[in-house]
Protein backbone atom coordinates (compact mmCIF):
# COMPACT_ATOMS: atom_id res chain seq x y z
CA UNK A 1 0.00 0.00 0.00
CA UNK A 2 1.87 3.17 -1.06
CA UNK A 3 2.13 6.14 1.43
CA UNK A 4 0.52 9.55 0.70
CA UNK A 5 3.08 12.23 0.25
CA UNK A 6 3.14 14.95 2.78
CA UNK A 7 1.97 18.28 2.06
CA UNK A 8 6.11 19.29 1.04
CA UNK A 9 6.38 16.50 -2.02
CA UNK A 10 5.83 17.70 -5.29
CA UNK A 11 6.31 14.49 -7.18
CA UNK A 12 6.38 10.98 -5.34
CA UNK A 13 7.07 7.79 -7.90
CA UNK A 14 7.51 4.42 -5.65
CA UNK A 15 8.41 1.63 -7.21
CA UNK A 16 7.76 2.64 -11.17
CA UNK A 17 8.21 0.20 -13.69
CA UNK A 18 7.12 0.29 -17.38
CA UNK A 19 7.47 -1.64 -20.02
CA UNK A 20 7.14 -1.15 -23.51
CA UNK A 21 6.77 -4.50 -24.86
CA UNK A 22 10.42 -6.15 -25.00
CA UNK A 23 11.75 -2.90 -23.66
CA UNK A 24 12.05 -2.06 -19.78
CA UNK A 25 11.73 2.12 -20.27
CA UNK A 26 11.89 2.45 -16.09
CA UNK A 27 12.43 -0.07 -13.58
CA UNK A 28 11.33 0.25 -10.10
CA UNK A 29 12.00 3.65 -9.80
CA UNK A 30 12.11 5.70 -6.56
CA UNK A 31 12.29 9.88 -6.62
CA UNK A 32 10.92 12.86 -4.38
CA UNK A 33 10.61 16.23 -6.00
CA UNK A 34 10.26 18.72 -2.79
CA UNK A 35 8.55 21.54 -2.87
CA UNK A 36 10.85 24.81 -3.34
CA UNK A 37 13.33 22.91 -5.05
CA UNK A 38 15.17 22.80 -8.52
CA UNK A 39 16.14 19.09 -9.24
CA UNK A 40 17.92 18.14 -12.26
CA UNK A 41 17.23 15.17 -13.72
CA UNK A 42 20.43 13.52 -15.45
CA UNK A 43 20.98 10.45 -18.35
CA UNK A 44 22.46 9.72 -21.48
CA UNK A 45 19.50 9.46 -24.20
CA UNK A 46 17.39 7.22 -24.01
CA UNK A 47 17.94 6.40 -20.16
CA UNK A 48 14.89 6.89 -19.38
CA UNK A 49 14.63 10.48 -19.07
CA UNK A 50 11.08 11.53 -20.94
CA UNK A 51 9.37 8.15 -19.98
CA UNK A 52 9.46 10.13 -15.98
CA UNK A 53 8.57 12.90 -17.48
CA UNK A 54 5.70 11.83 -19.27
CA UNK A 55 4.77 9.51 -16.11
CA UNK A 56 4.84 12.37 -13.87
CA UNK A 57 2.72 14.71 -16.57
CA UNK A 58 0.09 11.66 -16.89
CA UNK A 59 0.81 11.08 -20.73
CA UNK A 60 1.81 7.48 -19.71
CA UNK A 61 0.44 5.01 -17.34
CA UNK A 62 3.11 3.17 -15.10
CA UNK A 63 2.84 -0.88 -15.35
CA UNK A 64 3.24 -0.69 -12.00
CA UNK A 65 4.23 1.40 -8.69
CA UNK A 66 2.96 4.52 -7.67
CA UNK A 67 3.18 8.28 -8.86
CA UNK A 68 1.97 11.03 -6.74
CA UNK A 69 1.90 14.11 -7.91
CA UNK A 70 0.58 17.32 -5.32
CA UNK A 71 -0.87 14.37 -3.50
CA UNK A 72 -2.62 12.87 -6.22
CA UNK A 73 -2.56 10.30 -8.76
CA UNK A 74 -0.66 11.68 -11.85
CA UNK A 75 -2.36 8.97 -13.82
CA UNK A 76 -5.98 9.36 -12.78
CA UNK A 77 -5.99 12.94 -11.98
CA UNK A 78 -3.67 14.63 -14.98
CA UNK A 79 -6.28 16.84 -16.13
CA UNK A 80 -6.71 18.62 -12.86
CA UNK A 81 -3.15 18.14 -11.64
CA UNK A 82 -1.97 20.17 -15.54
CA UNK A 83 -3.56 23.52 -13.86
CA UNK A 84 -0.80 23.86 -12.02
CA UNK A 85 1.89 22.86 -14.07
CA UNK A 86 3.76 25.03 -16.71
CA UNK A 87 5.43 21.84 -19.19
CA UNK A 88 8.05 22.47 -21.40
CA UNK A 89 8.02 18.76 -23.86
CA UNK A 90 11.50 17.91 -25.53
CA UNK A 91 9.36 18.27 -28.91
CA UNK A 92 9.11 21.51 -30.76
CA UNK A 93 7.79 21.14 -33.59
CA UNK A 94 4.43 22.65 -32.81
CA UNK A 95 1.28 23.44 -34.76
CA UNK A 96 3.82 24.98 -37.81
CA UNK A 97 0.48 26.61 -40.10
CA UNK A 98 -0.72 28.42 -37.07
CA UNK A 99 0.98 31.64 -35.75
CA UNK A 100 3.07 32.07 -32.81
CA UNK A 101 0.52 34.72 -30.86
CA UNK A 102 -2.30 32.56 -32.30
CA UNK A 103 -0.94 29.25 -30.40
CA UNK A 104 0.20 31.64 -27.49
CA UNK A 105 -3.81 32.30 -26.98
CA UNK A 106 -4.83 29.23 -27.78
CA UNK A 107 -2.75 27.44 -25.07
CA UNK A 108 -3.93 30.43 -22.23
CA UNK A 109 -7.18 29.31 -23.24
CA UNK A 110 -7.10 25.71 -22.44
CA UNK A 111 -4.70 26.79 -19.24
CA UNK A 112 -7.76 28.93 -17.71
CA UNK A 113 -5.62 31.65 -16.18
CA UNK A 114 -4.38 34.68 -17.40
CA UNK A 115 -1.18 34.88 -19.41
CA UNK A 116 0.47 37.66 -16.56
CA UNK A 117 3.55 36.82 -17.89
CA UNK A 118 3.80 36.52 -21.32
CA UNK A 119 4.88 40.13 -22.13
CA UNK A 120 7.86 39.79 -19.50
CA UNK A 121 8.70 36.57 -20.54
CA UNK A 122 9.00 37.06 -24.59
CA UNK A 123 11.41 40.45 -23.69
CA UNK A 124 13.46 38.36 -21.41
CA UNK A 125 13.70 35.68 -23.94
CA UNK A 126 14.89 38.34 -26.71
CA UNK A 127 11.63 36.52 -28.69
CA UNK A 128 11.06 39.60 -31.11
CA UNK A 129 7.24 40.77 -31.73
CA UNK A 130 7.62 40.96 -34.65
CA UNK A 131 7.74 37.00 -35.21
CA UNK A 132 4.66 36.48 -33.13
CA UNK A 133 2.35 37.35 -36.03
CA UNK A 134 4.57 34.59 -38.41
CA UNK A 135 3.53 31.16 -38.61
CA UNK A 136 5.66 28.91 -36.58
CA UNK A 137 7.15 26.91 -39.41
CA UNK A 138 9.18 29.90 -40.18
CA UNK A 139 10.64 29.95 -36.90
CA UNK A 140 14.24 28.61 -35.74
CA UNK A 141 14.49 25.67 -33.12
CA UNK A 142 15.67 28.38 -31.05
CA UNK A 143 12.39 30.68 -31.52
CA UNK A 144 10.55 27.39 -31.40
CA UNK A 145 11.99 26.24 -27.95
CA UNK A 146 11.45 29.94 -26.53
CA UNK A 147 8.23 29.36 -27.78
CA UNK A 148 7.64 26.65 -25.97
CA UNK A 149 8.93 28.00 -22.50
CA UNK A 150 7.04 30.97 -23.23
CA UNK A 151 3.71 28.94 -22.95
CA UNK A 152 4.78 26.89 -19.77
CA UNK A 153 5.40 29.76 -17.93
CA UNK A 154 3.19 32.45 -19.06
CA UNK A 155 0.59 31.44 -16.39
CA UNK A 156 2.87 31.59 -13.51
CA UNK A 157 2.77 27.91 -12.30
CA UNK A 158 3.40 27.09 -9.14
CA UNK A 159 5.18 23.24 -10.35
CA UNK A 160 7.44 23.50 -14.09
CA UNK A 161 8.63 20.51 -14.96
CA UNK A 162 11.39 20.49 -18.41
CA UNK A 163 12.31 18.36 -20.70
CA UNK A 164 15.71 19.11 -22.11
CA UNK A 165 14.52 22.97 -22.29
CA UNK A 166 18.26 24.35 -23.70
CA UNK A 167 18.17 22.28 -26.56
CA UNK A 168 18.76 24.81 -29.49
CA UNK A 169 19.28 28.22 -26.92
CA UNK A 170 22.42 29.74 -27.26
CA UNK A 171 24.46 30.28 -24.34
CA UNK A 172 23.01 33.74 -23.46
CA UNK A 173 19.34 32.84 -23.28
CA UNK A 174 19.98 30.02 -21.56
CA UNK A 175 21.53 32.04 -18.54
CA UNK A 176 18.13 34.41 -18.53
CA UNK A 177 16.50 30.87 -18.99
CA UNK A 178 18.35 29.39 -15.41
CA UNK A 179 17.55 33.25 -14.22
CA UNK A 180 14.19 32.99 -14.42
CA UNK A 181 13.55 29.61 -13.11
CA UNK A 182 15.39 30.34 -9.94
CA UNK A 183 13.12 33.43 -9.35
CA UNK A 184 10.49 31.09 -10.00
CA UNK A 185 12.03 29.24 -6.95
CA UNK A 186 12.39 32.16 -5.01
CA UNK A 187 8.83 33.03 -5.17
CA UNK A 188 8.21 29.57 -3.79
CA UNK A 189 7.60 27.17 -7.65
CA UNK A 190 9.32 24.25 -7.96
CA UNK A 191 11.19 23.03 -10.85
CA UNK A 192 11.70 19.61 -12.44
CA UNK A 193 14.32 19.71 -15.22
CA UNK A 194 15.49 16.78 -17.37
CA UNK A 195 18.68 16.80 -19.51
CA UNK A 196 22.16 15.46 -20.71
CA UNK A 197 23.78 18.48 -20.19
CA UNK A 198 25.98 18.51 -16.68
CA UNK A 199 26.58 21.89 -16.94
CA UNK A 200 23.49 23.44 -16.97
CA UNK A 201 22.10 21.17 -14.04
CA UNK A 202 24.86 22.01 -11.87
CA UNK A 203 24.41 26.19 -12.81
CA UNK A 204 20.88 26.17 -11.43
CA UNK A 205 19.73 22.91 -9.65
CA UNK A 206 19.91 22.47 -5.76
CA UNK A 207 19.38 18.18 -6.24
CA UNK A 208 20.00 15.78 -8.74
CA UNK A 209 18.97 12.41 -9.86
CA UNK A 210 20.68 10.43 -12.43
CA UNK A 211 18.88 8.09 -14.51
CA UNK A 212 20.29 4.92 -16.82
CA UNK A 213 19.22 1.85 -18.38
CA UNK A 214 15.93 3.08 -16.27
CA UNK A 215 16.87 3.03 -12.66
CA UNK A 216 18.48 5.95 -10.76
CA UNK A 217 21.99 4.93 -10.12
CA UNK A 218 22.66 8.54 -7.71
CA UNK A 219 20.93 10.97 -6.18
CA UNK A 220 21.12 13.91 -3.90
CA UNK A 221 23.13 17.42 -3.44
CA UNK A 222 24.92 18.66 -6.04
CA UNK A 223 27.60 20.08 -3.55
CA UNK A 224 27.53 16.13 -1.73
CA UNK A 225 27.98 14.49 -5.00
CA UNK A 226 30.56 16.50 -5.98
CA UNK A 227 32.35 15.66 -2.44
CA UNK A 228 32.03 12.41 -2.38
CA UNK A 229 33.04 12.01 -6.03
CA UNK A 230 35.95 10.43 -7.55
CA UNK A 231 39.08 13.17 -8.10
CA UNK A 232 42.27 12.44 -9.93
CA UNK A 233 45.62 12.83 -8.16
CA UNK A 234 48.99 12.90 -9.37
CA UNK A 235 52.13 13.10 -6.83
CA UNK A 236 55.55 13.87 -8.48
CA UNK A 237 58.12 11.86 -5.45
CA UNK A 238 61.41 12.93 -5.19
CA UNK A 239 63.14 9.87 -6.15
CA UNK A 240 61.65 6.46 -7.80
CA UNK A 241 61.46 4.64 -4.43
CA UNK A 242 57.61 5.60 -4.68
CA UNK A 243 55.75 4.42 -1.79
CA UNK A 244 52.72 1.74 -1.91
CA UNK A 245 49.88 3.44 -1.49
CA UNK A 246 46.95 0.97 -2.65
CA UNK A 247 45.76 0.26 1.49
CA UNK A 248 45.10 4.01 1.95
CA UNK A 249 41.34 4.69 2.19
CA UNK A 250 39.76 5.54 -0.93
CA UNK A 251 42.65 5.23 -3.49
CA UNK A 252 42.38 3.23 -6.65
CA UNK A 253 43.41 2.88 -10.22
CA UNK A 254 47.24 3.58 -9.02
CA UNK A 255 49.41 3.95 -12.25
CA UNK A 256 53.21 4.22 -11.41
CA UNK A 257 55.20 6.23 -14.33
CA UNK A 258 59.17 6.41 -12.81
CA UNK A 259 58.73 9.43 -9.48
CA UNK A 260 55.27 10.48 -10.51
CA UNK A 261 52.23 8.34 -9.06
CA UNK A 262 48.44 9.24 -10.69
CA UNK A 263 45.88 7.71 -8.71
CA UNK A 264 41.73 8.05 -7.95
CA UNK A 265 40.51 9.13 -4.79
CA UNK A 266 36.60 8.20 -4.21
CA UNK A 267 35.24 10.10 -1.39
CA UNK A 268 37.49 12.14 1.81
CA UNK A 269 41.35 13.25 0.57
CA UNK A 270 42.29 13.39 3.86
CA UNK A 271 43.85 9.75 4.40
CA UNK A 272 46.24 10.21 0.97
CA UNK A 273 47.22 13.32 2.78
CA UNK A 274 48.06 11.69 5.91
CA UNK A 275 50.05 8.89 4.79
CA UNK A 276 51.82 11.82 2.09
CA UNK A 277 53.07 13.81 5.56
CA UNK A 278 55.93 11.36 5.93
CA UNK A 279 57.17 11.15 2.12
CA UNK A 280 59.42 13.39 0.13
CA UNK A 281 56.78 15.04 -2.38
CA UNK A 282 58.05 17.37 -4.93
CA UNK A 283 55.00 18.42 -6.32
CA UNK A 284 51.16 17.27 -5.53
CA UNK A 285 48.08 18.14 -8.18
CA UNK A 286 44.07 17.36 -7.55
CA UNK A 287 41.61 17.80 -9.52
CA UNK A 288 38.40 19.27 -8.07
CA UNK A 289 35.57 17.25 -9.23
CA UNK A 290 32.65 18.71 -11.33
CA UNK A 291 28.97 16.88 -12.34
CA UNK A 292 31.04 15.79 -15.27
CA UNK A 293 33.00 13.68 -13.49
CA UNK A 294 30.66 12.21 -10.80
CA UNK A 295 28.30 11.52 -13.76
CA UNK A 296 30.88 9.11 -15.56
CA UNK A 297 31.91 7.25 -12.66
CA UNK A 298 28.56 6.51 -11.79
CA UNK A 299 28.10 5.85 -15.65
CA UNK A 300 31.38 3.55 -16.23
CA UNK A 301 30.17 1.79 -12.54
CA UNK A 302 26.50 1.00 -14.33
CA UNK A 303 28.51 -0.21 -17.74
CA UNK A 304 30.80 -2.43 -15.93
CA UNK B 1 -13.30 20.98 -25.39
CA UNK B 2 -15.21 24.14 -27.16
CA UNK B 3 -11.58 25.84 -27.81
CA UNK B 4 -10.08 22.14 -29.40
CA UNK B 5 -13.14 22.32 -31.95
CA UNK B 6 -12.74 26.15 -33.17
CA UNK B 7 -8.94 25.75 -33.00
CA UNK B 8 -9.44 22.21 -34.82
CA UNK B 9 -11.34 23.77 -37.49
CA UNK B 10 -9.46 26.60 -38.00
CA UNK B 11 -6.58 24.07 -39.35
CA UNK B 12 -9.00 23.04 -41.62
CA UNK B 13 -10.55 25.79 -43.66
CA UNK B 14 -8.25 25.44 -46.13
CA UNK B 15 -9.03 22.14 -47.92
CA UNK B 16 -12.76 22.43 -47.28
CA UNK B 17 -12.12 25.72 -49.30
CA UNK B 18 -10.86 23.64 -51.51
CA UNK B 19 -12.95 20.60 -51.69
CA UNK B 20 -16.25 22.69 -52.27
CA UNK B 21 -14.85 24.29 -55.19
CA UNK B 22 -14.14 21.06 -56.43
CA UNK B 23 -17.87 19.88 -55.41
CA UNK B 24 -19.40 23.41 -57.04
CA UNK B 25 -17.47 22.98 -60.09
CA UNK B 26 -18.07 18.89 -60.81
CA UNK B 27 -21.96 19.39 -59.98
CA UNK B 28 -21.94 22.25 -62.93
CA UNK B 29 -20.28 20.14 -65.12
CA UNK B 30 -22.45 17.19 -64.48
CA UNK B 31 -25.51 19.17 -64.60
CA UNK B 32 -23.88 20.13 -68.33
CA UNK B 33 -23.18 16.83 -69.22
CA UNK B 34 -26.70 15.51 -68.30
CA UNK B 35 -28.43 18.46 -69.97
CA UNK B 36 -27.12 17.84 -73.59
CA UNK B 37 -27.82 14.39 -73.53
CA UNK B 38 -31.31 14.85 -72.16
CA UNK B 39 -33.30 12.28 -70.22
CA UNK B 40 -34.46 10.20 -72.89
CA UNK B 41 -31.47 9.68 -74.63
CA UNK B 42 -29.44 9.14 -71.06
CA UNK B 43 -32.25 6.27 -70.47
CA UNK B 44 -32.48 5.22 -74.79
CA UNK B 45 -29.24 4.59 -74.23
CA UNK B 46 -28.85 2.39 -70.74
CA UNK B 47 -32.26 0.79 -72.67
CA UNK B 48 -29.50 -0.29 -74.81
CA UNK B 49 -26.72 -1.59 -72.64
CA UNK B 50 -26.39 -5.65 -71.93
CA UNK B 51 -28.07 -6.25 -68.59
CA UNK B 52 -24.81 -7.09 -66.77
CA UNK B 53 -23.21 -3.65 -67.77
CA UNK B 54 -26.08 -2.19 -66.95
CA UNK B 55 -25.74 -3.79 -63.52
CA UNK B 56 -21.87 -2.64 -63.39
CA UNK B 57 -22.73 1.42 -63.87
CA UNK B 58 -25.54 1.35 -61.74
CA UNK B 59 -23.56 -0.54 -59.13
CA UNK B 60 -20.68 2.05 -59.60
CA UNK B 61 -22.36 5.19 -61.27
CA UNK B 62 -25.58 5.35 -59.58
CA UNK B 63 -26.85 5.33 -63.26
CA UNK B 64 -30.46 4.15 -62.71
CA UNK B 65 -33.36 3.73 -65.32
CA UNK B 66 -35.17 6.55 -63.81
CA UNK B 67 -36.26 9.31 -66.24
CA UNK B 68 -35.51 13.07 -65.40
CA UNK B 69 -34.07 15.25 -62.55
CA UNK B 70 -34.65 12.21 -60.12
CA UNK B 71 -32.38 10.15 -62.30
CA UNK B 72 -29.91 12.88 -62.36
CA UNK B 73 -30.02 13.59 -58.72
CA UNK B 74 -29.36 9.67 -58.56
CA UNK B 75 -26.05 9.73 -60.60
CA UNK B 76 -24.63 12.67 -59.17
CA UNK B 77 -25.23 11.09 -55.57
CA UNK B 78 -23.22 8.06 -56.29
CA UNK B 79 -21.15 9.44 -58.77
CA UNK B 80 -17.61 8.42 -57.93
CA UNK B 81 -15.78 11.90 -57.82
CA UNK B 82 -18.07 12.98 -55.27
CA UNK B 83 -17.81 9.56 -53.51
CA UNK B 84 -13.86 10.21 -53.51
CA UNK B 85 -13.73 13.56 -52.40
CA UNK B 86 -16.24 13.43 -49.56
CA UNK B 87 -14.17 9.44 -48.69
CA UNK B 88 -10.87 11.53 -48.99
CA UNK B 89 -11.85 14.56 -46.68
CA UNK B 90 -13.41 12.29 -44.10
CA UNK B 91 -10.73 10.06 -43.65
CA UNK B 92 -7.61 12.43 -43.80
CA UNK B 93 -9.34 14.98 -41.23
CA UNK B 94 -10.90 11.96 -39.13
CA UNK B 95 -6.95 9.98 -39.49
CA UNK B 96 -5.13 13.33 -38.61
CA UNK B 97 -7.01 14.24 -35.36
CA UNK B 98 -5.07 12.41 -32.92
CA UNK B 99 -2.53 10.23 -34.75
CA UNK B 100 -0.81 13.68 -36.40
CA UNK B 101 -0.99 15.46 -33.09
CA UNK B 102 1.03 12.64 -31.84
CA UNK B 103 3.29 12.30 -34.45
CA UNK B 104 4.41 16.17 -34.34
CA UNK B 105 4.37 16.38 -30.61
CA UNK B 106 1.94 18.50 -30.89
CA UNK B 107 -0.73 16.98 -28.28
CA UNK B 108 1.99 17.27 -25.22
CA UNK B 109 1.28 21.16 -25.42
CA UNK B 110 -2.34 20.62 -25.40
CA UNK B 111 -3.21 17.92 -22.93
CA UNK B 112 -0.08 19.33 -20.32
CA UNK B 113 -3.04 21.86 -20.08
CA UNK B 114 -6.20 21.70 -17.61
CA UNK B 115 -8.43 19.62 -20.16
CA UNK B 116 -9.35 16.27 -19.95
CA UNK B 117 -8.59 13.67 -23.14
CA UNK B 118 -12.46 12.86 -23.07
CA UNK B 119 -12.63 16.61 -24.10
CA UNK B 120 -10.34 16.49 -26.42
CA UNK B 121 -11.26 13.61 -28.90
CA UNK B 122 -14.85 15.71 -28.17
CA UNK B 123 -13.51 18.64 -29.69
CA UNK B 124 -11.54 16.97 -32.68
CA UNK B 125 -14.99 15.08 -33.35
CA UNK B 126 -16.87 18.10 -33.08
CA UNK B 127 -14.56 19.84 -35.72
CA UNK B 128 -14.65 16.83 -38.37
CA UNK B 129 -18.59 16.75 -38.00
CA UNK B 130 -18.92 20.16 -38.57
CA UNK B 131 -16.50 20.17 -41.56
CA UNK B 132 -18.35 17.13 -43.36
CA UNK B 133 -21.66 19.25 -42.25
CA UNK B 134 -20.31 22.14 -44.32
CA UNK B 135 -19.20 20.26 -46.93
CA UNK B 136 -22.49 18.62 -47.57
CA UNK B 137 -24.39 22.06 -47.03
CA UNK B 138 -22.36 23.39 -49.89
CA UNK B 139 -23.05 19.72 -51.48
CA UNK B 140 -26.93 20.34 -51.17
CA UNK B 141 -26.26 24.29 -52.38
CA UNK B 142 -24.62 22.85 -55.50
CA UNK B 143 -27.17 20.51 -56.49
CA UNK B 144 -29.86 22.83 -56.17
CA UNK B 145 -28.31 26.08 -57.48
CA UNK B 146 -27.14 23.00 -60.55
CA UNK B 147 -30.69 22.13 -61.05
CA UNK B 148 -31.93 25.35 -61.40
CA UNK B 149 -29.27 26.61 -63.86
CA UNK B 150 -30.66 24.25 -66.14
CA UNK B 151 -34.45 25.28 -65.07
CA UNK B 152 -35.14 22.26 -63.89
CA UNK B 153 -37.45 21.63 -60.52
CA UNK B 154 -38.29 18.51 -58.62
CA UNK B 155 -39.10 17.50 -54.57
CA UNK B 156 -37.08 19.70 -52.27
CA UNK B 157 -37.59 16.66 -49.75
CA UNK B 158 -35.99 14.43 -51.99
CA UNK B 159 -32.46 16.76 -51.69
CA UNK B 160 -32.73 16.62 -48.23
CA UNK B 161 -33.12 12.93 -47.67
CA UNK B 162 -29.63 12.52 -50.16
CA UNK B 163 -28.02 15.16 -48.08
CA UNK B 164 -28.64 13.15 -44.84
CA UNK B 165 -27.87 9.74 -46.13
CA UNK B 166 -24.54 11.06 -47.54
CA UNK B 167 -23.80 13.10 -44.51
CA UNK B 168 -24.44 10.11 -42.37
CA UNK B 169 -22.57 7.75 -44.79
CA UNK B 170 -19.08 9.90 -44.17
CA UNK B 171 -19.57 10.51 -40.62
CA UNK B 172 -19.41 6.51 -40.56
CA UNK B 173 -16.02 7.00 -42.57
CA UNK B 174 -14.92 9.73 -40.49
CA UNK B 175 -15.23 7.61 -37.02
CA UNK B 176 -13.80 4.76 -38.82
CA UNK B 177 -10.47 7.01 -39.79
CA UNK B 178 -10.83 8.64 -36.20
CA UNK B 179 -11.04 5.26 -34.10
CA UNK B 180 -7.81 4.51 -36.44
CA UNK B 181 -6.34 7.32 -35.03
CA UNK B 182 -7.50 7.06 -31.66
CA UNK B 183 -5.02 3.77 -31.55
CA UNK B 184 -2.38 5.16 -33.88
CA UNK B 185 0.95 6.79 -33.35
CA UNK B 186 0.93 8.18 -37.18
CA UNK B 187 -1.01 9.37 -39.08
CA UNK B 188 0.01 7.60 -41.98
CA UNK B 189 -0.33 4.24 -40.35
CA UNK B 190 -4.28 5.73 -39.80
CA UNK B 191 -4.95 7.23 -43.27
CA UNK B 192 -3.78 3.42 -44.47
CA UNK B 193 -5.96 1.88 -42.72
CA UNK B 194 -8.62 3.64 -43.08
CA UNK B 195 -8.77 3.65 -46.68
CA UNK B 196 -7.93 -0.44 -46.78
CA UNK B 197 -10.54 -0.74 -44.53
CA UNK B 198 -12.99 1.55 -47.23
CA UNK B 199 -12.13 0.37 -49.88
CA UNK B 200 -12.84 -3.37 -49.20
CA UNK B 201 -16.42 -2.02 -47.69
CA UNK B 202 -16.49 -0.72 -51.48
CA UNK B 203 -15.99 -3.91 -53.43
CA UNK B 204 -17.84 -5.82 -51.06
CA UNK B 205 -20.92 -4.00 -51.98
CA UNK B 206 -20.27 -3.38 -55.48
CA UNK B 207 -20.02 -7.47 -55.65
CA UNK B 208 -22.92 -7.76 -54.34
CA UNK B 209 -24.79 -5.48 -56.45
CA UNK B 210 -23.32 -7.16 -59.48
CA UNK B 211 -23.32 -10.50 -58.10
CA UNK B 212 -26.71 -12.73 -57.11
CA UNK B 213 -24.82 -15.15 -54.97
CA UNK B 214 -23.22 -12.28 -53.21
CA UNK B 215 -26.28 -9.97 -52.66
CA UNK B 216 -27.10 -11.09 -48.98
CA UNK B 217 -23.35 -10.23 -47.74
CA UNK B 218 -23.96 -6.68 -48.99
CA UNK B 219 -25.09 -5.69 -45.36
CA UNK B 220 -21.61 -5.90 -43.89
CA UNK B 221 -20.77 -3.09 -45.83
CA UNK B 222 -21.36 0.33 -45.08
CA UNK B 223 -21.80 1.61 -48.65
CA UNK B 224 -24.88 -0.55 -48.66
CA UNK B 225 -27.02 1.69 -46.57
CA UNK B 226 -26.53 4.84 -48.99
CA UNK B 227 -28.87 4.01 -51.95
CA UNK B 228 -29.80 7.49 -53.72
CA UNK B 229 -31.36 5.06 -56.38
CA UNK B 230 -33.65 4.08 -53.72
CA UNK B 231 -34.51 7.01 -52.19
CA UNK B 232 -35.28 8.42 -55.74
CA UNK B 233 -37.66 6.03 -56.52
CA UNK B 234 -39.14 5.14 -53.31
CA UNK B 235 -39.63 9.02 -52.51
CA UNK B 236 -39.51 7.75 -48.94
CA UNK B 237 -37.09 8.48 -45.65
CA UNK B 238 -34.62 5.83 -45.46
CA UNK B 239 -35.15 5.50 -41.78
CA UNK B 240 -33.44 2.18 -41.50
CA UNK B 241 -30.10 3.53 -42.82
CA UNK B 242 -29.75 6.17 -41.18
CA UNK B 243 -30.21 4.56 -37.89
CA UNK B 244 -27.47 2.09 -39.04
CA UNK B 245 -25.45 4.77 -40.39
CA UNK B 246 -25.93 6.73 -37.06
CA UNK B 247 -25.56 4.22 -34.42
CA UNK B 248 -22.36 2.85 -36.30
CA UNK B 249 -20.98 6.11 -36.22
CA UNK B 250 -22.01 6.74 -32.36
CA UNK B 251 -20.37 3.69 -31.10
CA UNK B 252 -17.09 3.89 -33.16
CA UNK B 253 -16.59 7.50 -31.90
CA UNK B 254 -17.49 6.16 -28.74
CA UNK B 255 -14.71 2.99 -28.91
CA UNK B 256 -12.39 5.68 -30.01
CA UNK B 257 -12.75 7.48 -26.94
CA UNK B 258 -12.75 5.09 -24.59
CA UNK B 259 -9.14 4.05 -26.03
CA UNK B 260 -7.55 7.31 -26.43
CA UNK B 261 -8.52 7.88 -22.75
CA UNK B 262 -6.25 4.51 -21.80
CA UNK B 263 -3.82 4.82 -24.22
CA UNK B 264 0.26 6.07 -23.63
CA UNK B 265 1.06 9.34 -25.33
Amino acid sequence: MPVLPDEETVIDFTGVTKQFRSTKALDKVNLILKKGEILGFLGPNGAGKTTAIRIMTGFIKPTSGTVYFLGKDAWLNRAEIAAQVGFVPDSINTYQMSSGIDLLEYWSELQGRDPVLREELLNRLDFPSSALSRPVRTYSQGMAKKLSIVQALQHDPSVIILDEPTTSLDPLVQQTLFTILKEFKSKGSTVFMSSHNLNDVQRVCDRIAMINNGSIIAEGDVSKLIDNAERSVEIKFSNRNTPDLSKITGVANIVVDNEIVRLKVKGSIKHLLQALKTQSVDDLAIERPNLDSVFLSYYETEEE
Amino acid sequence: MVYVFLFSLRTVWRPMVFVSLIILLFLLLIGFVWNSLGDTLAIGLMELLPDDLKKLLESQFGFMPAAGVEGWLASVSRHPIFIVLFTAYSIAVGAGSISREIETGDILFVLSKPISRTAFIAGKIMASVTGIFILQLVYLLGLIASLRFFGATTNMDLFIYLVINSFLLFILINAMAVCFSAFGNEASWAIGRSVMVILLMYFVDFVSNIWEPAASYGFISLFHYYDPGNIVLDQKVPWQDFAVLSLGSSAIYLVSGVAFRKRDI
